[in-house]
């Protein structure tokens, strides 16, 4: 039952981080420790799939480079991708907010 | 490596062709940069065993694979809601046109015996609903799939909240224990009705009227199967009785449902019996008309087959509106 409820509760969040994270070029595994220093911890199956998955929709831009003497695909946020990290920035804040002025009353 | 090239080669089996060999090449770079950073930390280069750990977390390889590839559903989340309606819906109806069909099949059907015709129904209609289920499936994911793709017109979710059912101003008669007056005269009319039935075999007129008369004309009597039935219609009564008793004590109201499936059965048990017997009437001596009998005898079990039938068409609805009401019924409704 909880788990279930923190993976919905994670889905949209990570979504959210992995954008405001690539407004710095990252590779997959770069990225994800990025986001693991940063406190959030997010599975290679589940972060690798979601970067194409973000590209597909037009919010992320790759290309295929080599750095060390090894071939990496490179994910940076697209136009789009800014825009649409904006709009769900403002979304997050206002969210963020009603929830601390609910939580709030049970302090 | 080799561990890592199986790895890879076991996910793209499950990767589609146009896609493959890029999200291989992706795969391949990240958990290669892992196991290096791996490598690093230990000062030495990974052994069997810990590369068969990092596969192992990262996940099982058709798992993987399914993760890349597009979210598909054959009904999506705003048309499901419509297709379990239409389920619930019309699968009641199915259920319902199989029971008529069987139950004509056992009216004209001389050779088919009750248990027959119930064993019939419960195996012929298993194919008849999974059918159904089927078209309808077939029917919501072609939707779901035009819908997909922009081609179905219309808001799924447009409605009218005037077009909503009128309030119910009164209380479900199941819902609401029935007045103490009303519960009075049916104990009082059951007790009547009650002291008729062990009244009427001793003056058959009060149930047979003018046609006492003819059955005198026709010189039979009454065939053994009447002994036995009356024997179950006496039981019958009795535990009707307790249960009209049983509605003044409130604490007891709780058996009533049980109360009644027994009588029910009991009832279609009795119905049962009548409709199965084929000799109602025998002759009284040796003046009788065997035609005109075995007419008569034919006529009165096709009339019970037909009472029959209506009998278990009753104890259905009374049973599907009972589980109507139940939990697991209810958990299904949205």
């Amino acid at each position: 039952m909880f788990d279930s409820l923190r993976l919905e509760l994670r889905r949209g969040c990570l979504i959210l981080a992995v954008l405001a994270q690539l407004r710095d070029e990252h590779y997959g595994y770069t990225l994800r420790k990025a986001l693991a220093d940063e406190g959030l911890a997010i599975e290679e199956s589940t972060l690798y799939p979601l970067l194409r998955r973000l590209e597909t929709q037009g919010l992320l831009t790759s290309e295929w480079r080599e750095e060390e003497k090894r071939n990496k695909r490179f994910y940076r946020l697209s136009k789009d991708g800014e825009a649409v990290l904006e709009l769900l920035l403002a979304e997050w804040n206002g969210i963020n907010e009603s929830l601390h002025k609910i939580l709030k009353h049970e302090k | 490596m080799d561990l890592l090239e199986r790895y890879l080669q076991a996910v793209g089996q499950y990767l589609p062709t146009e896609t493959k060999d890029d999200t291989i090449a992706e795969l391949r770079s990240n958990l290669m940069e892992q196991i290096d950073a791996r490598e690093e930390e230990l000062g030495r280069p990974l052994d069997f065993a810990e590369v068969a750990t990092i596969l192992k977390e990262h996940g099982k390889p058709e798992a993987v694979a399914l993760r890349y590839l597009p979210q598909r559903s054959l009904i999506g989340p705003t048309v499901f809601p419509f297709y379990l309606l239409t389920l619930r819906r019309v699968l009641p109806i199915v259920v319902f046109w199989n029971f008529v069909a069987r139950a004509v099949l056992f009216v004209v059907s001389r050779n088919e015996s009750l248990t027959d015709a119930l064993v019939g129904f419960a195996l012929g209609i298993w194919p008849s609903l999974l059918i159904a289920a089927a078209v309808i499936t077939a029917i919501f994911a072609t939707i779901e799939w035009t819908r997909q793709r922009g081609k179905l017109p219309g808001n799924w979710n447009e409605w009218d909240p005037a077009k909503l059912p009128a309030l119910k101003t009164h209380a479900s008669p199941d819902c609401s224990p029935r007045s103490m007056t009303k519960r009075m005269i049916d104990l009082c009319a059951h007790c009547l009705w009650f002291a008729y039935v062990l009244w009427v075999p001793w003056h058959p007129f009060w149930i047979m009227g003018p046609g006492v008369f003819y059955m005198d004309s026709l010189n039979v009597a009454l065939g053994p199967v009447w002994h036995t039935f009356y024997e179950l219609l006496i039981t019958l009564l009795v535990l009707q009785l307790a249960m009209k008793l049983l509605v003044f004590v409130a604490a007891a109201r709780s058996w009533m449902p049980v109360m009644k499936l027994v009588t029910d059965l009991l009832g279609v048990f009795a119905m049962g019996l009548l409709a199965m017997a084929t000799t109602y009437f025998v002759p009284d001596n040796a003046y009788a008309d065997l035609h005109r009998i075995a007419v008569v005898n034919h006529s009165v079990n096709l009339a019970f087959r037909i009472v029959l039938v209506i009998v278990v068409a009753g104890m259905v609805k009374d049973g599907w509106d009972y589980a109507k009401t139940s939990k697991p019924m209810r958990q299904l409704a949205f």
